[in-house]
């Protein structure tokens, strides 16, 4: 028999803390909506694997790591079968990194460590058997590709709403909204994994807390399946999604609006699904070396010059400084492939851009796929090749991972795949 | 009169140890979660905050850094600051344990610093146009004074369940509930419960806010569009257990340390009475006036409780009970408890200090007034100060403010049982007490 459990954890920090996401420092003056994190345990035949999904910007490999090492400490889950996520707010935790030796910022990563663990520890002692459904639906307007040609030729990121020099937008999107539902044997509701890509960022200017649409969409799968029933929203590989118009003004709390249009799809997608019949349960999570952007001198003194230019990006060619003072020798990430019977559960390191995930879909062994990106410690972009030949990409900076590791990273997780299914 | 709600959850890390025996109990999981809750006064000119949080104790320390950090936020006196500890005894131990060596991580402790301001802060962020009523029900059955004379003639606290040894009660609960109903202009209304009687109905090792967790959970369900706060009332001598118990009640709840019986069961059961009280009054609330806060405290001195004579048989004791040699005293399950606790209070204590300060707190919100004082008062106290209280409506609440443990009647010094033999305070810090809060009581009238 197939057993799951789920619990979320309150992990809301506490009051003028900065919210990671922007250059900025924003601190939070107030809370809209709580921040959590959610856990789902699943057991078939002595094989145990977690989920866990935070509210917070990006889960760094340090509180990673320690997060697994708290799970192993108390339970009997092995730490290769956690898959461990942000959902990317841009109204949450602060970055660790920075100022570590704060001691408020010290004791806040310990208790947010604490807590991330306890709620994959708690979902572990409440698991029962359970019914696995699958359910897709999709949703086109709520997403869009936010690289645009402008009139000038170039392709630029985020032009602005309502810019007169924009003529199209130049790449894709994935609309799928695919739901995993768990309910017990006699029909009572326990939880849902669901996934989307588009980015977590769409609050607006109210400097407090949120989960973003994801934390609406949570509250309103509580009030349909009631008070304990635990929402678990994996992000899509949306390095490149976001949710502006820019056909239109501005719109402060979008978030409201998103939520409101996700919702009763999610909810079409459970009442459509269907019963996936004695399910398997397999995970494999692999590391992978990742080197970084080492671009040459030339470009990188062509790129300083475009960022000084753009008063927003300003903190790019910082980053571009820093990187040149300490150049690393690149970074290990994970990959991971989840099976719950003829479902597969993707999970990528940083934000890795929508096109490496349509062309997964395509090469999946099954066409029920569900993609968790920023997991398993790791942050940053990981933009298509192409985009580190245009000046003005955001995305594709020389502080980042090098230009093969999108395609690295699909390779690796396609094998996985394979021999898993 | 504008008022504000927040609550924010305060549970501690699974392994945490728990506070409020004297064992070893490290958290295993989460039965309902621990909050700290604030309901935010303000009159245009003034402001206050009542705080409940679901901790067992407090040092002095905490309750300094609560009101520090409140008042570096918000622009309010630190006298105007009311935080009542919940006593439940299955929440996390805060700083250093009463009973042992083990103590509370400083994340821990900074994350509850910032959970009781930010709570102080939502609350204030919450202010509506407020209207108060007040109403007193009774919750019957519930409550059990725990200080027994034995037919022998001797006196124990907690001697068991259907103990033939039993004579009679020393002593009476005071089962009256108070209730006061802040309906708010726009926004959610407010139950402010209080109620005195231990909340230790659970035990274990999961983390609970034992039958107040159910209160305020029941009323917040029952009554649409309202939260609730719970305010501990005097309680040292009162407890939940029935020593003849119903069948019902026994097979709710099996035997747990110190042979009470205890169960989250009970501690639903004591949440639906209580609740139920509430309920019962709670459309036909007589409105009281709340036109103006103020607020005032008052530091007594209550003498210490040192017996040096007695230094020697007491490090026996001591002694025996720390190298595991239990089996040599002649004391099993509360009196071996009672027998430990009063050593320890005699070794503690033989080198002074002299006397304990405690710090007396008035919060008056119009015709209400909140009376606050640390420690555990026996119900007796309780109701001497609201029978001297010149305010019509005083909800008197023990743990607030300031630290302390047992505080006994002078008679129960004679009487003997846990508290009196353990309580770090003197005969007479009864009288000092009332005779203090009374004072402070009619200086705000």
């Amino acid at each position: 028999m197939f057993k799951a459990g789920f619990y979320e954890v309150d992990i809301t920090p506490p009051l003028y803390m900065n919210m990671a996401g922007y250059p900025q420092i924003r601190l939070a003056e107030t809370v809209l909506d709580n921040l959590y994190a959610r856990a789902a345990v699943f057991e078939q035949c002595g094989t145990k694997v977690a989920i866990l999904s935070v509210d917070m910007c990006s889960l760094q490999k340090s509180e990673y790591d320690d997060i697994l090492d708290r799970i192993e400490q108390y339970t009997d889950i092995k730490r290769e079968n956690v898959l461990a996520c942000a959902d990317h707010t841009h109204k949450g935790y602060p970055y660790f990194t920075v100022n570590a030796q704060d001691e408020k910022i010290r004791a806040l990563r310990e208790i947010f460590v604490c807590r991330a663990a306890d709620c994959v520890i708690l979902a572990n002692q409440k698991l029962e058997d359970v019914k696995v459904k699958y359910g897709e639906e999709s949703e086109s307007t709520v997403a869009r590709n936010r690289d645009y040609l402008m009139k000038d030729g170039t392709t630029r990121t985020n032009p602005g709403r309502l810019n007169p020099d924009i003529v199209k937008n130049v790449g894709n999107i994935d609309p799928s909204l695919p739901v995993l539902f768990f309910e017990t044997e006699d029909g009572n509701p326990k939880g849902a994994v669901f996934s989307y890509a588009c980015h977590q960022d769409c609050v607006g200017l109210e400097k407090g807390y949120s989960g973003d649409y994801a934390s609406l969409i949570s509250k309103k799968m509580k009030k349909q399946f009631g008070d304990d029933f635990v929402c678990i929203f994996l992000l899509g590989c949306c390095g490149d999604i976001n949710h502006v118009d820019v056909t239109r003004d501005f719109i402060d709390k979008q978030y409201r609006e998103i939520a409101d249009k996700l919702f009763p799809k999610i909810i079409s997608a459970i009442e459509n699904s269907e019963e996936i019949k004695n399910p398997d349960l397999k995970n494999i999570k692999e590391p992978l070396h990742i080197e970084y952007f080492n671009a040459d001198e030339k470009t990188l003194e062509d790129r300083i010059k475009v960022y000084t230019d753009m008063k927003n990006w300003y903190w790019i060619r910082d980053m571009i400084n820093l990187y040149l003072k300490d150049k690393s020798e690149g970074v290990e990430l994970n990959v991971q492939c989840i099976k719950i019977g003829d479902c597969l559960i993707y999970a990528v390191p940083g934000e890795v851009f929508v096109d490496f995930q349509l062309e997964i879909k395509k090469n999946s062994p099954t066409e029920r796929n569900i993609f968790a990106s920023l997991a398993n410690g790791s942050s940053g972009y990981i933009p298509t090749p192409e985009v580190f030949n245009n000046l003005y990409s955001y995305e594709a900076i020389p502080r980042g991972y090098a230009q093969d590791t999108g395609v690295r990273v699909k390779e690796k997780i396609m094998e996985i795949a394979k021999k898993i299914f | 009169m504008k008022t504000g709600f927040a609550k924010i959850c305060i549970n501690p890390p699974y392994g945490a140890p728990i506070s409020g025996y004297y064992e070893e109990r490290l958290t295993k999981g989460i039965l309902d979660s621990l909050y700290t809750r604030a309901v935010a006064f303000d009159d245009g000119k003034k402001k206050a905050v009542v705080i409940a949080v679901d901790l067992c104790t407090l040092a002095q320390k905490y309750y300094d850094a609560f009101k520090k950090a409140i008042c570096e936020a918000i622009d309010i006196d630190k006298d105007a600051i009311f935080i009542n500890c919940s006593h439940t005894h299955t929440g996390p131990i805060v700083g250093k344990d009463f009973a042992s060596e083990r103590h509370s991580t400083e994340a821990y402790d900074a994350f509850l610093i910032s959970c009781v301001r930010d709570a102080a802060v939502y609350a204030f962020a919450d202010m509506k146009e407020s209207k108060f009523g007040t109403a007193k029900a009774q919750a019957k059955n519930i409550s059990f004074v725990r200080r027994y004379r034995m037919k022998d003639g001797s006196v124990a606290t907690n001697p068991g369940v259907n103990n033939p040894e039993i004579d009679h009660a020393l002593g009476t609960p005071n089962e009256t509930v108070k209730l006061v109903k802040i309906e708010r202009e726009g926004g959610e209304n407010i139950f402010i419960v209080n109620f005195g009687t231990h909340s230790d109905c659970v035990g274990g090792e999961y983390i609970s806010a034992d039958y107040i967790g159910y209160v305020c959970d029941i009323l917040e369900s029952a009554v649409p569009n309202t939260k609730c706060i719970f305010l501990l009332g005097a309680q040292g001598d009162v407890n939940h257990v029935n020593v003849n118990p119903t069948k019902g009640e026994s097979a709710i709840s099996k035997i747990d340390f110190d042979s009470v019986p205890r169960s989250i069961k009970h501690a639903e059961h004591m949440g639906r009475i209580i609740a139920g009280a509430v309920l019962s009054v709670c459309s036909i609330t007589e409105e009281v006036k709340a036109d103006e806060i103020s607020f005032a405290s008052k530091r007594i001195d209550l003498p210490s409780h040192q017996e040096n004579h007695r230094l020697e048989e007491a490090k026996k004791i001591h002694d025996l009970y720390e190298a595991g040699r239990t089996d040599e005293l002649p004391f099993k399950e509360m009196a071996l408890t009672t027998a430990v606790a009063e050593a320890r209070r005699i070794l503690k204590l033989q080198n002074g200090p002299e006397s304990f300060p405690f710090y007396l707190s008035a919060v008056k919100i119009g015709d209400l007034v909140f009376a606050g004082i640390g420690g555990e008062p026996f119900t007796e106290i309780g109701n001497r100060i609201c029978d001297a209280s010149p305010f019509e409506e005083t909800i008197l609440c023990c743990l607030t403010n300031t630290a302390g443990g047992y505080i006994p009647t002078t008679q129960a010094y004679s009487e003997g049982g846990y508290e009196a033999r353990s309580s770090s305070l003197k005969p007479g810090g009864d009288d000092i007490m009332v005779k203090g809060m009374t004072e402070l009581l009619n200086e705000l009238k």
